[in-house]
């Protein structure tokens, strides 16, 4: 119980500087348990997002845009394809479900996106969770001008079911592109938690025939959604050879989360960078503890001596120091994980914001046990140097004055 | 008043048991900043009887803080015997010495030294966790022994010069140690003040059955003692050849 007591004394003593460190311990453990888990879960999340789909077909192009514009519904459409082969491609014995979609128009920047009614026949973009329409709501009518809206962009541009809106040409919302047509909300979807949920889905015809779209290309899409054959675990080579190796036609991006990682395997320097830029923050952040009690070694040299000439052991001032170097770092980090949970929550949410995918942000990730355990190490060990120095007091010398 | 050498009878003339500390040969010396060696502390023979008040009378640069701290074990001995209720201080280890230090003696220094951050009761709590363990209740006992038991939860600098050196007394005998040493306890005291002081040391290390070593130049202080050694006639650092 002494060193706690010793230790705890000391902290209120050096109030101002322990705040001080515990406050640049907080950012540092804050920010790297931040950085970390964002970077596992954006590449967990986003590796296994495919809209319940196995592969996206689109004209020749890359299969990353390919799917960030089917799937993600972020990047240009790179071209059509004809509806002939559409039905070339829903009759082939290797596909499921083949599910066009065509884009090119918006609604105040949310990307409206034409397809079949078959996305809401029970189409699971998850074990067990189909894409829903709530009630009271109800699926668009292929032949109408109605449209079904993504829980994301009900939310933010307030749209309800019987709302009635303008669409505006081009992925890019121009309040000078607007078409005559007046759309219908007929539903809401239930959230998702996928890139669905940031768009709003009309029929097929509707975006093809959309006022000032060139009547000659009004049955293309822009790429089809493909779910293959259960059974056969050769259908996505075969697709690949057929697709992307004999012809050249079209692009067939399968599987659709290895692509993803491939992405996110491409920019793993930056992530490396943005580690070891999180790991000298707190580096400096532990090395600020050793300054902030080296520096007051001077002040508290008297304070050891008296406590050496009480009966304290060598052992258990040098065992003090430490134990307060590691304490500041404790307290840090209790902060950290509000730091952590503040950027995790914004980062979370502008996430969510650009591309409809939620990371859970307030998940459990070993991280979150095991960087507080290390930086706590880490300022331990730190505590080291200045503990050596009190060690070392020389009680005499200390003490009182020589008489 | 002042009596040299009959504090210290011969070591032969007094029984083990009744002595709680004896010194013999203890010698230390320092090297200077010139680089010479000097020796600081040459006591031959020194004892004080369980229970008993010995004074030593010695004036600034004499040693005689340096003699307290060996007595202490914060100062390690070139040479010679420390004993301390019979155990050999000079053949402990630091850490055993820390400990005797912590059981059986109690200090009271002329500057108080007493821990700032702490209140008067955490002060003296402090000293038995080093030693025999925390014991509130004796804290508060000892405290209110010397007169403070309204300033249980005051820092030494809410305290008065004089109140601060009874809790430093408070402190001194919280282990219920076996000698006292007390070095210039009222140097920083008004006349009043160390009257009051040093006869609170006195009386308290009596009830305790603590031996009192104290030193001091002070003649009033020493005046109240029956008898006084001039440390000088102790410490020969002179007559001693340095090897």
């Amino acid at each position: 119980m002494t060193i706690p007591h010793i230790v705890a004394k000391s902290l209120r003593q050096h109030l101002v500087s322990t705040l001080v460190s515990a406050v640049a311990i907080a950012l540092a453990g804050g920010l790297l348990m931040a950085v970390w888990v964002m970077r596992q879960e954006a590449n967990r999340t986003f590796t296994s997002v495919s809209g319940g789909f196995d592969a996206v077909l689109g004209t020749r192009s890359s299969k990353l845009q390919l799917v960030l514009n089917a799937i993600f519904h972020l990047e240009d459409s790179p071209g059509n394809i004809s509806a002939e082969d559409v039905e070339l491609v829903r009759r082939n014995p290797n596909v499921s479900l083949a599910l066009p979609i065509a884009v090119g128009d918006n609604y105040r920047g949310y990307r409206l996106v034409g397809t079949t009614t078959q996305l809401f026949d029970g189409l699971d973009y998850a074990p067990g969770r189909t894409y829903r329409v709530l009630p009271p709501g109800r699926p668009f009518d292929p032949e109408a001008k109605e449209a079904v809206v993504g829980s994301f962009v009900a939310r933010k541009l307030g749209l309800q079911v019987g709302d009635s809106f303008h669409p505006f040409h081009g992925l890019i919302y121009d309040e000078r592109k607007q078409h005559a047509e007046t759309f219908v909300v007929t539903g809401l979807l239930e959230p998702t938690g996928t890139p669905a949920d940031r768009v709003i889905w009309i029929p097929l015809a509707g975006l093809q025939r959309m006022s000032g779209h060139d009547p000659r290309v009004a049955t293309d899409v822009s790429a089809v959604l493909i779910r293959l054959k259960e059974g056969n675990p050769m259908a996505g080579f075969q697709m690949d050879m057929l697709f992307n190796k004999r012809g050249n036609k079209f692009t067939f991006a399968w599987p659709i989360g290895a692509i993803l990682a491939r992405l996110f395997d491409k920019v793993a320097w930056f992530d490396r960078i943005l580690a070891l830029v999180c790991y000298l923050v707190v580096i400096v952040a532990t090395a600020s503890i050793l300054a902030s009690i080296y520096n007051s070694m001077n002040e508290r040299r008297r304070e050891i001596a008296i406590l050496r000439a009480l009966g304290a052991r060598r052992a258990t001032i040098f065992g003090a120091v430490v134990v307060e170097s590691a304490a500041i770092a404790a307290v840090g980090m209790l902060f950290g994980f509000l730091v952590y949970g503040a950027i995790v929550l914004v980062a979370s949410g502008i996430i969510r914001a650009q591309t409809g995918v939620i990371i859970e942000p307030l998940a459990w990730h070993p991280v979150l046990g095991t960087a507080p355990a290390a930086i706590i190490a880490l300022a331990a060990a730190c505590g080291i140097f200045p503990a050596l120095k009190a060690y070392r007091t020389d009680v005499a010398s200390h003490l009182v004055p020589v008489s | 008043m002042i009596a040299t050498d009959l504090a210290t009878p011969p070591p032969s003339a007094l029984d083990p048991e009744d002595v709680v500390l004896r010194v013999e040969g203890l010698r230390k010396s320092f090297v200077t900043p010139d680089g010479e060696r000097r020796l600081v502390v040459h006591v031959p023979s020194f004892s004080v009887p369980a229970g008993g008040e010995v004074a030593l009378r010695g004036e600034s640069g004499s040693g005689k803080t340096t003699f307290l701290n060996l007595i202490a074990g914060i100062v390690k001995a070139d040479a010679g015997s420390i004993r301390i209720a019979g155990v050999e201080l000079t053949a402990l280890r630091e850490s055993r010495r820390d400990r005797l230090r912590a059981t059986t003696l109690g200090c009271v220094y002329q500057t108080f030294n007493l821990l700032q951050g702490y209140t008067c009761l955490e002060n003296v709590l402090l000293a038995m966790a080093f030693g025999q363990g925390r014991d509130r209740d004796r804290a508060v006992a000892l405290l209110e022994r010397v007169g403070l038991s309204h300033r249980l939860h005051y820092k030494p600098r809410q305290l008065s010069i004089g109140q601060q050196q009874r809790v430093a007394v408070a402190r001194a005998l919280a282990n219920r140690p076996k000698l006292v040493l007390a070095d210039e306890p009222t140097g920083n005291l008004d006349a009043v003040n160390a009257r009051s002081t040093l006869a609170l040391l006195r009386e308290a290390c009596a009830e305790e059955g603590a031996a009192l070593l104290l030193v001091s130049h002070d003649r009033d202080v020493l005046n109240a003692f029956p008898e006084v050694t001039d440390f000088a006639s102790l410490n020969q650092p002179r007559e001693a050849v340095l090897t």
